[in-house]
């Protein structure tokens, strides 16, 4: 009875301990070509940036930066990007969107397509570009069955993780990139385990989310 | 040993056994979830496309074949993997060609010749291929899907046959849940593969020199 109490109390701290993070660090960069500012009936819309060959960014991430953008203070209105890519069909394919700021040029050319994005009510168009990637794991983790069937696990486990992205904001109405902004976050995740698995997580792309939507917040809506 | 010490007694190996079944589903669970395959059967549609009208009257035959195309594949050591394109064929082709031309009449035979008609349109599946993470050492379940679109002329005389592949792809990266990421993520990127047979058709079609040289004549 005592072993139990103290595995289920054991179990209890790890569980509060999964809240504990790792460090992380991130750095951020922004390069403004041009100002820029939203009115009251205008909105963005942030856009995974696709193709076939390379890594595509996680749809969380593209989601977590739309919801914290158009959130809390100084928030934006933000249309989500299915809709958009949806009513636009099949322009914003991964084939066919636009690969540049020339490119919008022309497509906004088209008048079915400009009354389209013209009645969506979307003034920038954010492209983001970028991954999370594990790297450097090192260590190992074991968990066996104990007798009485209690799961146990011994070990150590470590990784880096790096967030990486960057975004390209374009001004459909006036036809030019507006900026360049990334969001740089590293962090080193440990797992120790002795019986039970305490693990430690740097959440460097939660960290990259909110960088990103504040200053996806202050780039445009200044 | 008094009754209340009996019955925590009792709890507690309840509690136990308890804790190694539901290990023991988790672990099955994940086995199963990492080596059963996936199974889709497609019901997602294209959104209607924002493109030009070509004032044309074509009739569209849609083969059962391709209304009914199954593509199924074993993976050494991944299970069986099986793609079920089924309703969204209709759906697909309905929507690009009414997209496309003014009018669009679904005929019951390809050698069916209602009066009137600019040509006939019959879409095939020639080829599908999936891969899955495992087998290219990526984050991406990957499917590939080949399709030929033959052109009849107003008297059934056949002018061309196109043929193009459309891809898609799903990051597994975005379906956290192990049990069901397979059926997901396959799922993904299949619908992103039809959305790419529509772009093609409504991009490339008309591109193409016989179907040019039928555009001046019709």
């Amino acid at each position: 009875m005592k072993t139990t109490r103290t595995l289920v109390a054991l179990g209890a701290l790890s569980l509060v301990l999964l809240v504990q993070t790792g460090c992380v660090s991130t750095t951020l960069q922004e390069v403004k070509e041009a100002s820029a500012g939203l009115g009251d009936m205008e909105s963005i819309v942030i856009l995974g940036r696709q193709n076939k060959t390379s890594d595509e960014t996680e749809s969380s991430f593209i989601d977590c930066v739309a919801e914290k953008t158009s959130s809390g203070e100084n928030s934006l209105k933000v249309v989500k990007d299915d809709d958009f890519i949806d009513a636009l069909f099949p322009w914003f394919e991964w084939r066919f969107a636009p690969k540049d700021i020339g490119d919008m040029g022309v497509l906004l050319k088209n008048e079915k397509v400009s009354s389209r994005i013209k009645s969506i009510g979307v003034r920038y168009l954010v492209w983001i570009e970028g991954i999370t990637e594990r790297k450097n794991q090192s260590g190992r983790v074991q968990c066996a069955v104990a007798t009485g069937f209690m799961p146990a696990c011994f070990g150590f486990l470590s990784w880096e993780t790096g967030s990486d992205y960057e975004a390209t904001v374009w001004d459909i109405e006036r036809g030019v990139t507006v900026g360049k902004l990334s969001s740089e976050s590293t962090g080193m995740s440990f797992v120790p385990a002795v019986v039970v698995v305490i693990p430690f997580i740097a959440r460097t792309q939660a960290h990259a989310c909110s960088s990103m939507s504040g200053q996806l917040k202050s780039f445009i809506g200044e | 040993m008094t009754l209340t010490q009996a019955l925590k007694s009792k709890r507690a190996t309840d509690a136990i056994r308890l804790s190694a079944a539901a290990m023991v589903w988790l672990l099955l669970s994940i086995q199963m979830g990492c080596q059963s395959g996936a199974n889709v059967y497609m019901t997602t549609s294209v959104p209607v496309p924002l493109v030009d009208v070509l004032p044309l009257r074509i009739g569209v035959f849609l083969p059962p074949e391709l209304k009914n195309y199954e593509y199924k594949e074993k993976i050494a050591n991944h299970g069986e993997f099986s793609v079920n394109l089924g309703d969204t064929q209709s759906q697909l082709f309905e929507q690009v060609f009414r997209a496309m031309f003014a009018d669009v009449k679904l005929l019951d035979a390809p050698e069916e010749l209602p009066e009137g008609l600019d040509g006939v349109l019959i879409p095939m599946v020639n080829q599908v291929q999936i891969t899955i993470p495992q087998q290219m050492r990526s984050d991406f379940y990957e499917v590939w899907i080949s399709y030929s679109i033959e052109l009849k002329g107003p008297q059934g005389k056949h002018l061309h046959s196109w043929s193009f592949a459309a891809y898609g792809k799903a990051n597994r990266r975005n379906y956290n849940n192990i049990l069901d990421r397979a059926d997901s993520a396959l799922e993904h990127a299949t619908a992103d593969a039809l959305r790419d047979v529509a772009g093609i058709i409504l991009f490339s079609f008309t591109k193409q020199a016989p179907i040019q040289d039928w555009l001046k004549d019709v």
